[in-house]
């Protein structure tokens, strides 16, 4: 399946974040790809609403991984991963971000290009384009679930 | 429950991000050897700091710093007359923060001393202590580097009001993310203050971030308003990095003068690695002036990371909460507003 959402300020990424945490379930890999500045941070943090994480959601780019609890149905952790200094598949694989996700939690992870050999069709991928002309942003989801129905704002 | 035992010489140990480092503090907050290692080159290549190598490069250098610390101090690198072991337990990259609290546990068990577990930000709060043991409290810190941004009322040791932090990235991110960007290396931090130098900070119109009258930060909106900026790729980089600097210091100077409009201080403190800036040094000057408080601007070698500073946190926390289980554990999230 395949989902769009366009968004044209900062807030809308936000609630599209939010209303894509709907379609998680534990196990779940979402790889987050697009530009600097083009609002990754912003749609992990809509997410993180989504899965009511209550404490505030920063760039984890020195700390790599930061777990956040959850208080939203089956999901009990959201794991915020950063792979902007990560070189080379084997420090991907050293993250361990599968064996993470295995007992009730997600994955996010900004900067995810490198790891999506790591994970081929068993991840979402959520690509964040940019707009040159007004500034927009085009949200573009890819998952492997088929027949799931596009959450809230998002279009099939 | 506090500590019994005597508590003079502490050897400190920091390995929380990419610095490996190692010194001996004596009970009245003097510095008696400070070394560290930074694996800094190792991370050039890879424009930033890069965990598992960090973790290895750790272990790597680690007894070579610990034991040329205690040399220097005087002391027998084998068995060396010290009273406890500091040890930064969080926050920072967990790959890293075991190698460090490993090696603690391992000395503290050879030369039967306590090891003390301490927060990395709180060791910066103690920087300013061990280049002015006379300071007079309170003290507003800006601490400001990589990994973090926060705004701290110090009123001595232990007792922190944290006012702001940062709501997105840190200080320092952005700027290694922005130098990154304009193709300068890394750390970002000193080429973007050399270059900024020689740049026109008017050059590229850049909105102010978090105007309001809180005390939180944020640079996340700074960055993207720097990369996304139109024409921004055919300007000089040095007017692009005059420019990006000069917003940052605008924001991080405006928290801090609210700070010491609304607190009253004895003196004003920079800590962290952007604290060198060159910058953000003379406005914080400045600041110190206009306000007639005391200023206290780390040498560069408090800066960066180093182990002093968690040695002498780490003397305060022995003396005030005693010595870590035996279980202490890293703390990767470990925040400052739960020490406060």
């Amino acid at each position: 399946m395949r989902w769009r959402c366009r968004c044209s300020q900062a807030a809308d990424t936000a609630a599209a974040g939010e209303d894509f945490a709907a379609a998680l379930v534990p196990g779940d890999v979402v790889l987050l790809t697009g530009a600097l500045g083009a609002g990754k941070t912003t749609f992990v943090q809509g997410v993180a609403r989504g899965l009511g994480v209550a404490e505030r959601v920063t760039s984890p780019t020195f700390t790599m991984v930061r777990p956040h609890a959850c208080r939203r149905g089956a999901i009990a952790t959201l794991w915020h991963a950063d792979l902007y200094r990560v070189r080379s598949l084997d420090e991907v694989w050293d993250l361990a971000l599968g064996e993470l996700v295995e007992e009730s939690a997600v994955a996010l992870v900004e900067w995810g290009e490198l790891a999506v050999s790591a994970f081929g069709r068993d991840a979402w991928t959520v690509h964040v384009a940019v707009d040159d002309e007004d500034e927009t942003r085009l949200l573009e989801a890819v998952g492997a679930r088929a027949g799931d129905d596009a959450p809230g704002r998002w279009e099939s | 429950m506090t500590y019994a035992g005597p508590v003079g010489v502490v050897l400190g140990i920091e390995t929380s991000c990419d610095e490996t480092a190692a010194a001996v503090v004596d009970e009245n907050y003097h510095v008696i050897a400070s070394r560290i290692e930074s694996s800094i080159d190792e991370h050039r290549d890879f424009g930033g700091v890069v965990p598992e190598l960090a973790g290895r490069a750790h272990v790597t250098h680690l007894p070579g710093v610990v034991a040329g610390a205690l040399a220097d101090a005087g002391l027998d690198p084998h068995r060396p007359a010290i009273d406890a072991i500091a040890v930064t337990s969080g926050p920072g990259l967990v790959g890293s923060l075991v190698v460090g609290l490993s090696a603690a546990k391992a000395y503290a068990l050879a030369w039967e001393v306590p090891v003390v577990g301490v927060n990395h930000l709180e060791g910066h709060l103690f920087a300013p202590l061990l280049e002015h043991p006379d300071l007079a409290w309170p003290v507003v810190t800006l601490l400001v580097s990589g990994g973090h941004t926060a705004l701290v009322v110090v009123r001595g040791p232990g007792r922190y009001e944290v006012l702001g932090e940062t709501i997105d990235d840190a200080a320092g991110e952005a700027y290694d993310k922005v130098a990154r960007w304009l193709g300068l290396g890394y750390p970002g931090g000193p080429v973007i203050d050399a270059l900024a130098a020689t740049g026109d900070p008017t050059a590229l119109r850049l909105p102010a971030s978090m105007v309001g009258p809180g005390f939180d930060f944020s640079f996340s909106g700074l960055k993207t308003a720097v990369v996304r900026a139109r024409g921004v790729t055919e300007m000089a980089p040095a007017d692009v990095a005059a420019s990006f600097q000069e917003a940052a210091n605008e924001q991080l100077v405006r928290k801090l003068r609210g700070a010491l409009e609304v607190y009253p201080a004895a003196g004003v403190a920079l800590a962290g690695g952007v604290a060198a800036n060159s910058g953000l040094r003379a406005r914080v000057r400045q600041l110190a002036d206009e306000f007639g408080v005391a200023l206290h601007l780390p040498s560069a070698l408090m800066c960066t990371d180093n182990a002093a500073m968690i040695a002498a946190a780490g003397r305060y926390r022995l003396v005030h909460d005693g010595a870590s289980d035996p279980t202490l554990a890293p703390r990767p999230n470990w925040s400052l507003q739960e020490l406060a």
